[in-house]
């Protein structure tokens, strides 16, 4: 029997790219055939995967095919020409509506992927969601059974050695505060700006880092940071850019705090990396971040920024409180850990008839 | 810090709450700061391109679709490159039927994908222009159709709009306040006594003001003419009509009338005319001044050179402007003596409907006939009605 993998876009170290490895990994040591099978390949994942179309060759009613879905793709056509079973696994998309007057590209794309997963509705064996909040939106798009499945994050990898050269410059000088994300309107960068203003006016010394790509959404960057130079607090941000993983270890070795005002979130894995690397959060508590950072942060419901930012002092100046936040994380830690999750993956299997 | 944590997080945001109340307090920040940062708008302009330049892609796409293309082969050494490039150059020359064969396959899937592309790219522009090219000329129908109504609905209107102006001019010709005679200019009077005909001539007005019971004399350079005057029993004197205005007591006439008179005068008795007249009427008095009207030009080839006595033409606007600015208020002016229909160009009459250009065409002719007969053939005399204030409101009587 085979539990194969989909999925439109193979990538090399993202998240979705990391899980559907460990998912192999996990079903292989289960004694199943598993592939991964994808539209678009990073070069270094080549040897990892196949072109979509030939799943075709395996497809048989017994087997499960497991669509990692994030972004709208060929893929959901071709999905509803197969026999096998088949369980979506939903990542979210952002609601198009964030991106509306900041890039019509990708306004576009998520609502034909919106638009995509609703009509797959009725035709998956299952439909799992990295958090419940993505469970309810597949619920509400009628979707059944449904359930929960977190993503997978590799916490063996977060114990590799940072890089030394940003670890070096952040050693000294002010606090930092960092953000991890790509650049994109959900994100809410400009209250990020809007709190580090208040934060500055008490710590002068502070700094603000950003870390995350702006590939497409350069107007927007651009946006935020005229915002930094009215304000004011421009020479205390470090736009950083796209980074590799040991240069971000080292931001998250370097931050004093993580602060999120995101507005919408399936599941946030920055959560979970803050949980790994001993940073206390204050976030927003929109989407999935409040059941993904549990008690491991300060969350906050109403975006007062001098409120926000006395959060963020409060945690810079109490250490206890900041101890006791990142001691709750590594607790934490456990709901997203491999044996949790395998024991998820294994009732689900079960749950659709696989055997063990 | 949600669930069981829930209220330390409550306790921390109340904290952060002081906190903040005290920064205000310390003056880190003020209120209109806080609502400054938190109101400053993000301005920023929509990204719209999708990322990819369709007619580069498929160009570069049809140079670069074979993998065993001639490449250039060239070296950035300045020593080495001289042995190397000849080598390479030799080596790509006894390898590339090699690699011609071994890509064979993804060659001709290259370019039949490039081709495929190109044809289907084609295709779909020709899909699409078939499509804006059918919507442009359904579109174009509909133009038509709707100017064609336009036009219909506007001759329609230009023709409603006409039948008003005639029944207006009707109802006017019947109970307008024009006056056709001087009789109409009794009612302006209202009965106020003593009136001064100035400039009386042969004592016309002066006959009506009599047979209406209303004390009145007038006063003309025309020796002869006062003495016709005083003949038929009116009371009329010979004399200089502005020096008689002078001699009389300050508000002690009920009304003046002067009637084809003005336009005789010179420029400083015109307004010494208008000074005293506003000087000698009683409050609520009405002075009422009759003249040519230069605005129908007709006038100036009949009726204004007749009389050699006849000076200048006076624009009705500066006989307002005389009366206005000599304290009359209100002011009005009244159009007399309409050119009878039969001396003015005659519209084209349009019997029925023969096409939206000629209707279009013959419309715009009676349109240009109205316009001219309006200015040669309008009213061939005005008068100005001015009443003084009588200082409890400037209400003209009843």
């Amino acid at each position: 029997m085979r539990i194969d993998q989909i999925l439109p876009n193979f990538s090399y170290g993202d998240a979705i790219g990391n899980d559907t490895l460990a998912r192999r990994d996990t079903f292989r040591r289960w004694g199943f055939d598993s592939d991964v099978f994808a539209q678009y390949v990073h070069e270094k994942m080549v040897a990892e995967s196949r072109f979509y179309d030939d799943y075709r060759r395996f497809d048989a009613p017994g087997n499960v095919l497991v669509y990692h879905f994030s972004i709208g793709s060929s893929i959901s056509a071709f999905l509803a020409t197969l026999a096998c079973r088949k369980v979506v696994q939903y990542h979210n998309i952002t609601p198009a509506a964030f991106f509306r007057g900041v890039n019509r590209r990708a306004a576009w794309e998520c609502d034909r992927g919106r638009r995509e997963l609703a009509s797959l509705a009725g035709r998956t064996a299952l439909a799992l969601g990295d958090s419940e909040y993505n469970r309810r939106e597949l619920e509400e798009l009628g979707f059944s059974p449904t359930g929960v499945l977190p993503i997978f994050v590799d916490f063996d990898a977060y114990r590799a050695a940072p890089d030394r050269e940003v670890l070096r410059r952040y050693a000294w000088g002010g606090p930092v505060i960092l953000h991890v994300s790509r650049m994109a309107p959900n994100k809410r960068i400009e209250d990020l700006v809007r709190t580090f203003y208040f934060v500055r006016r008490v710590r002068p010394d502070s700094r603000l880092v950003l870390v995350g790509t702006e590939v497409n959404m350069e107007n927007y960057g651009a946006a935020v940071r005229r915002l930094a130079d009215e304000l004011g607090v421009a020479d205390g941000i470090v736009f950083a850019g796209h980074v590799t993983f040991p240069q971000l270890l080292a931001y998250y070795r370097s931050a004093a705090v993580y602060l999120s005002m995101s507005e919408h979130e399936g599941f946030c894995v920055p959560m979970v990396e803050c949980m790994a690397m001993g940073v206390p959060v204050v976030a927003h508590d929109a989407g999935a971040v409040g059941e993904t950072i549990g008690d491991a942060g300060i969350l906050f419901v109403a975006k007062d920024h001098p409120k926000v930012a006395e959060l963020v002092l409060m945690l810079l100046e109490d250490k206890s409180l900041a101890a006791s936040l990142v001691d709750s994380g590594r607790r934490r830690l456990e709901c997203f850990g491999v044996a949790r999750r395998e024991e998820a993956l294994r009732n689900h299997l079960q749950s659709l008839g696989v055997a063990f | 810090m949600t669930a069981d944590r829930r209220e330390d997080a409550g306790e921390l945001l109340a904290r952060a709450k002081e906190r903040v109340d005290g920064r205000l307090a310390a003056g880190v920040y003020t209120r209109d700061q806080v609502e400054r940062v938190s109101g400053l708008a993000l301005v920023l302009k929509e990204k719209r391109d999708f990322g990819i330049d369709v007619d580069e892609g498929v160009a570069w796409l049809h140079a670069n679709w074979d993998p065993t293309r001639s490449v250039e082969i060239t070296s950035h050494r300045p020593l080495v490159g001289k042995v190397v490039v000849p080598a390479k150059k030799l080596m790509w020359r006894l390898l590339r039927p090699l690699a011609k064969l071994m890509l064979l396959k993804q060659t001709e899937f290259n370019g039949h994908a490039t081709h495929l592309l190109t044809v289907a790219l084609n295709d779909l522009r020709d899909r699409m222009d078939d499509r804006v090219e059918q919507r442009l000329d359904t579109l174009l129908v509909s133009h038509h159709q709707l100017q064609h109504e336009h036009d219909l609905l506007a001759g329609r209107c230009r023709e409603l709009r006409r039948e008003r102006a005639r029944r207006e001019d009707r109802q006017r010709g019947a109970d307008a306040p024009v006056p056709e005679s001087p009789r109409d200019y009794l009612a302006y009077l209202g009965g106020r006594q003593p009136v001064l005909d100035a400039g009386c001539g042969e004592g016309y007005f002066l006959e009506t003001l009599r047979a209406a019971g209303i004390t009145a004399w007038g006063v003309d350079a025309d020796a002869g003419a006062a003495a016709r005057c005083r003949s038929r029993g009116l009371d009329a004197r010979q004399g200089d009509m502005v020096a008689h205005l002078d001699s009389l007591p300050e508000a002690s006439l009920g009304g003046i009338v002067s009637l084809q008179v003005v336009e005789r005068l010179s420029t400083d008795d015109l307004n010494r005319f208008f000074a005293l007249a506003h000087r000698k009427l009683a409050p609520g008095g009405c002075l009422l001044v009759e003249t040519v009207n230069p605005t129908c030009l007709c006038t100036f080839a009949d009726t204004f050179y007749l009389d050699l006595a006849r000076t200048r033409p006076i624009h009705p606007e500066s006989l307002r402007f005389l009366a206005e600015s000599g304290g009359f208020s209100p002011v009005e002016l009244l159009w007399r003596s309409p050119v009878p229909p039969e001396s003015k160009l005659r519209q084209v009459d349009i019997f029925h409907r023969v096409g939206t250009f000629e209707d279009a065409f013959l419309n715009t002719v009676n349109d240009n006939f109205n316009r001219l007969n309006e200015l040669i053939w309008g009213y061939r005399d005005y008068a100005v009605v001015a009443w003084k204030p009588d200082g409890r409101g400037e209400t003209k009587p009843a």
